[in-house]
């Protein structure tokens, strides 16, 4: 339990399951992970209410709800508010890194991932 | 009517217009007839006063002669009294004894005869002369004013050169201060029942009866007389005195010449007036008479002013007329100006109502004329342009939201198609670097496929978005000003790794003081990429490829891409910019892209206010693709 300990927590919010399974997997490859999962704006409270992950990978385009507005709430409460947060896209707008920052992103990546660079960028966070 | 600041002024208001109509039409003609009426007037108001003037003239003519005919009749008789011819010759002889029973008695004898002759004719005096023009006898002794004055000689001379029934008449000569003391001798030879001149007979006529006939003004008004002068010379003695001058008669004389030609030529037949200045200095209408008995000419005048009165009240009462026209015609200009130009004006104030947009307003002008009728139309053509404007709105809401889906749809299309490529370019990129276990070549090959065919996809999805939004007008330009020479670097940079790989040389020549342009620096690098991925793209392993750009003027500055690749062929020149035709066959094959990004380049190129174009001699002699971009004139901070 001790490795566990020193594994980074990493909370992924992701909608589409292929999607969900590309990135777990890749961090999984990677190793030194402890990944949790969360479709839906529902699990993504229920699980922010029992664990507080180092990082969380946030679809920004979620069925239920909007990246936004996660990364609202995130902020404004005391507890969650130091937690790391990179954006995942798929839009076609072009927010650029700053205006991420605005929000509060520690980065920004868009879809197609680069399965190369993930891991190193998620690090590079963390 | 309230003037209201008018948007477009008028030169020539409707009152002003109907106003000269009016006067153009009325007061003209009316001027002119009242001209004519006047001129009328005035020739027949002359015309009757000579004729009055004239009648005066004539009667007054009539008068004299008759008076003088009168004396000349007179004197005839008394020259045959016998007891002239038989007492006359007793006076001679006792002129020297008065007091002689003779001389008395025929002195009586005259008395009885030529006293009352004398007075019975108002005549001043009877004398009786010698041949020698001594002084015999008078019959009124107070007024032997002739023989007094010593004129008497002249006219006894006079007398005898006369025929033997002849009379002679003395001029007028005046004995005392006034006119009235004036006379005229009538003289004749008194003659024995043998024919032998006995001695003169002369009667003293007093002028004081003459001139009351003459001065006479009845029918002349209040200004009206008449006088009579003598030619003497060029000039014209008065010899009665004047209205308003009593003291006149032989002391003012008449300048013929001043009288003018009608006067100095044929005074005698002046049946006509004329209109001359008289010794007052006044206008007057005059007619003359002369009256050859007398040698004599009679002037009757009356003054212009007095004439022309009547003209003078007709003239006021014309420009009085005239006036009140003027004012009716004014005040009815205005009135109709009013009920034609107030409607039009309410119409116009409408329309500028509704040109500035209140498509509700109506002008509601109720009356039944043209302009009510143009009003009636207006506002039904108001009404059909507010139901034009809301279906134009709701036809615009429409497009908006068919606009807005459309964006929305782009995002949707964005999110949905890259989602499931992003786990086939996942997965397989993670195959094909073997991360979860060696794969056989086959297998390799075959991931490797599926790789490069998700990335030519999500490159064609891209492209596809980017044409779209600009279509949409979606694409938001992030203008900054940028260093060219930078954003060609870093286009370079881009495909270098490329380029080396086959071997292609890149020659880059910008110029220095090139500076800035404004630009979005995304999609300029996204035009830099295409351009220069397609140079190296068609061109053959060991070519070249170079890029260049300049100053083309203050306003902008020109790009250029270069390669010494494949060429483009005529035929295919014009197929350059149309999306998924730029190559086609074996080309198509051969060099894989998307088809789409050359259109992008163009689309991009434009929408930041520049153009495109190319240029190839044909296949296999490479081709130079040039863009222009709008400086900015300002100093380039970088």
């Amino acid at each position: 339990m001790d490795s566990k300990k020193t594994k980074k927590v990493i909370l992924v919010i992701e909608d589409d399951p292929l999607n969900m399974k590309l990135v777990a997997d890749l961090l999984e490859a990677a190793g030194g992970f402890e990944i949790i999962k969360a479709s839906n704006r529902k699990s993504v409270f229920e699980i922010l209410q029992q664990t507080i992950p180092d990082l969380i990978i946030l679809d920004l385009q979620l069925p239920d709800i909007d990246g936004f507005e996660i990364m609202k709430r995130l902020k404004s409460n005391e507890i969650t508010k130091a937690i790391k947060v990179v954006a995942m896209t798929s839009s076609i707008t072009l927010e650029d890194e700053e205006q991420m920052a605005e929000f509060g992103f520690n980065r920004y990546i868009r879809k197609p991932i680069n399965t190369r660079e993930f891991v190193k960028i998620i690090n590079g966070v963390l | 009517m309230a003037q209201t600041q008018n948007k477009y002024p008028a030169r020539a208001t409707i009152a002003s217009k109907l106003l000269i109509v009016f006067i153009s039409f009325i007061l003209i003609p009316m001027v002119f007839i009242g001209y004519v009426e006047y001129m009328y007037a005035n020739g027949a108001i002359v015309d009757d006063q000579v004729s009055k003037l004239n009648a005066i003239a004539n009667l007054k003519v009539e008068k004299i002669v008759t008076y003088f005919k009168q004396i000349d009749a007179n004197m005839v008789l008394a020259q045959d009294f016998l007891i002239i011819k038989k007492n006359m010759p007793m006076l001679i002889a006792y002129a020297h004894d008065k007091s002689n029973p003779r001389y008395i008695a025929a002195k009586q004898e005259l008395d009885s005869q030529l006293k009352p002759l004398q007075k019975i004719n108002r005549y001043d005096n009877f004398m009786l002369l010698t041949t020698k023009g001594e002084f015999i006898y008078s019959s009124n002794p107070e007024h032997d004013l002739a023989y007094k004055s010593g004129l008497v000689k002249k006219m006894a001379e006079d007398v005898l050169t006369k025929p033997k029934t002849g009379i002679y008449r003395s001029s007028i000569f005046q004995y005392g201060k006034t006119a009235r003391d004036s006379e005229i001798m009538a003289g004749s030879i008194v003659y024995d029942e043998y024919g032998n001149q006995i001695g003169i007979l002369i009667a003293e006529v007093g002028m004081a009866h003459v001139y009351e006939a003459i001065q006479d003004t009845n029918g002349l008004g209040k200004t009206g007389e008449t006088f009579i002068v003598e030619k003497r010379g060029n000039e014209a003695i008065l010899l009665s005195p004047l209205r308003f001058d009593k003291n006149a008669a032989f002391t003012r004389t008449i300048d013929f010449g001043d009288m003018g030609d009608i006067a100095s030529q044929d005074v005698a037949s002046g049946q006509y007036g004329v209109i001359a200045k008289d010794y007052r200095d006044k206008q007057t209408l005059t007619v003359w008479r002369y009256i050859p008995f007398m040698n004599w000419s009679l002037v009757v005048k009356i003054d212009a002013d007095e004439v022309f009165a009547k003209v003078y009240v007709f003239e006021e009462l014309f420009w009085f007329l005239i006036a009140i026209t003027l004012l009716i015609g004014i005040a009815v200009a205005f009135i109709i100006a009013k009920c034609i130009a107030g409607p039009i004006c309410k119409l116009q104030r409408g329309a500028e109502i509704i040109g500035g947009g209140n498509l509700d307003f109506r002008v509601g002008i109720e009356t039944r004329d043209e302009i009510g009728q143009l009003a009636c139309s207006f506002d039904d053509m108001v009404a059909n342009l507010k139901k034009k404007d809301e279906d134009l709105i709701i036809a615009k809401q429409k497009a908006e939201a068919s606009s807005q889906s459309k964006s929305e749809f782009l995002a949707m299309m964005s999110h949905e198609l890259r989602t499931p490529l992003n786990a086939i370019i996942g997965f397989s990129e993670i195959l094909v670097d073997e991360g979860v276990g060696k794969l056989n070549e086959k297998q390799k090959e075959y991931v490797k496929d599926v790789l490069d065919s998700g990335q030519h996809l999500l490159l064609l999805i891209n492209d596809v978005l980017d044409i779209k939004k600009v279509e949409a007008g979606k694409m938001e330009l992030q203008l900054v000003e940028t260093n060219i020479k930078s954003i060609v670097d870093s286009g370079i940079l881009m495909i270098k790794e490329k380029a080396d790989n086959h071997h292609i040389d890149i020659a880059e020549n910008v110029d220095e003081n090139i500076g800035c342009v404004t630009i979005d620096e995304v999609r300029m690098r996204q035009i830099m990429y295409n351009l220069l991925s397609n140079a190296v793209k068609f061109t053959p392993d060991g070519g070249k490829i170079g890029v260049e750009a300049k100053k083309i003027d203050n306003h902008e500055v020109l790009i250029a891409v270069w390669d010494t690749g494949v060429g483009i062929e005529e035929k295919d020149k014009s197929k350059i910019f149309v999306p998924f035709k730029q190559i086609d066959g074996e080309l198509s094959r051969k060099y894989a892209g998307t088809g789409l990004g050359l259109t992008l380049v163009k689309k991009m190129v434009e929408l930041q206010g520049g153009r495109i174009w190319f240029e190839s001699a044909g296949k296999n002699q490479g081709s130079k693709f040039y863009f222009t971009l709008p400086t900015k004139q300002e100093v380039c901070h970088i």
